[in-house]
């Protein structure tokens, strides 16, 4: 058993045996972070691998001030933040020059490649992640890694970092979006 | 849906957080792949986008700038030409007919 010290001593070396033992131990937390936050295998797939890619660039300045797992982490919510503002520009300009941007929203099917999604109510959860997909991304962000990933409200203030306190706004606000939201989802979907 | 009849936290019960995505085995095997692109191919300075498009934008400067020139002197130039053109094969001594 390797300690986190001496793992990051040999990561630091760019040592491969340590570069494969990081990624095995956490490529499942870090690709659900991603996925979650962007709601596409493909594009999880793509940011989780650039998030082991700074890792593996950017070891060399981690200093031990955190966990090597909440460092991991850290980088992975902000590279799934950045992809998620990269495809909401792109929306944008997408419905001011339809003809000039193609657009990826319409070809999401989240509800298939989520397997936490209940088969009795799939449609449900189908609203549920379009109507998280118009929230705002701080709000997103907050929403899905406590309500959709279960995780503690500490950690994702701590991965995002911001206080609890507003880490719990966040989730208030979505709260309030996500409700109106769903609302004009079934108004329309009548 | 009734529209008063929508719960939001029903709506969030049809994900079970205790079931999460994982990636596939080869993952580690296709961010190898990536990393080793990445790092054996370095674009030549010569052929990158910011390099190509500023040469380009000189280029052209170049060019207006020397066509400038050329439209400036061109008059008086031609006109000295033309006068010794004329005066070589006496073209100016009117011939009275």
């Amino acid at each position: 058993m390797i300690t986190e010290a001496e793992l990051i001593s040999r990561l630091q070396q760019k040592d491969e045996w340590a570069f494969q033992h990081l990624v095995k131990t956490h490529k499942d937390r870090v690709y659900a972070i991603v996925f979650n936050l962007l709601q596409d295998e493909h594009d999880a797939d793509d940011t989780a691998q650039e998030v082991f890619i700074q890792i593996y660039e950017s070891i060399h300045r981690f200093q031990q001030e955190a966990k090597l797992g909440t460092w991991i982490y850290r980088i992975a919510v902000r590279k799934a933040i950045d992809k998620l503002r990269s495809i909401k520009a792109r929306n944008r300009l997408h419905k001011i020059f339809p003809w000039w941007m193609p657009t990826e929203e319409g070809s999401k099917n989240s509800v298939a490649f989520h397997p936490g999604v209940i088969a009795e109510q799939k449609e449900k959860a189908a609203a549920l992640l379009a109507s998280v997909r118009k929230l705002p991304v701080n709000q997103q962000t907050a929403f899905t890694l406590i309500r959709l990933q279960g995780m503690p409200y500490e950690e994702a203030a701590s991965l995002m970092n911001m206080s609890i306190k507003a880490v719990e706004s966040l989730i208030s606000r979505a709260k309030t979006n996500l409700q109106k939201y769903l609302e004009n989802h079934y108004t329309l979907h009548k | 849906m009734n529209r008063k009849n929508i719960s939001l936290e029903e709506h969030i019960r049809s994900i079970d957080p205790s079931i999460q995505p994982v990636t596939d085995d080869f993952f580690y095997t296709r961010l190898k792949g990536r990393m080793q692109q990445k790092h054996e191919y370095v674009m030549p300075f010569f052929i990158k986008p910011a390099f190509a498009i500023s040469s380009l934008f000189v280029m052209l400067l170049v060019n207006i700038i020397v066509l400038n020139n050329q439209k400036s002197t061109d008059t008086p130039k031609n006109q000295s030409a033309i006068e010794l053109f004329g005066k070589e094969y006496d073209l100016f001594i009117s011939t009275p007919y």
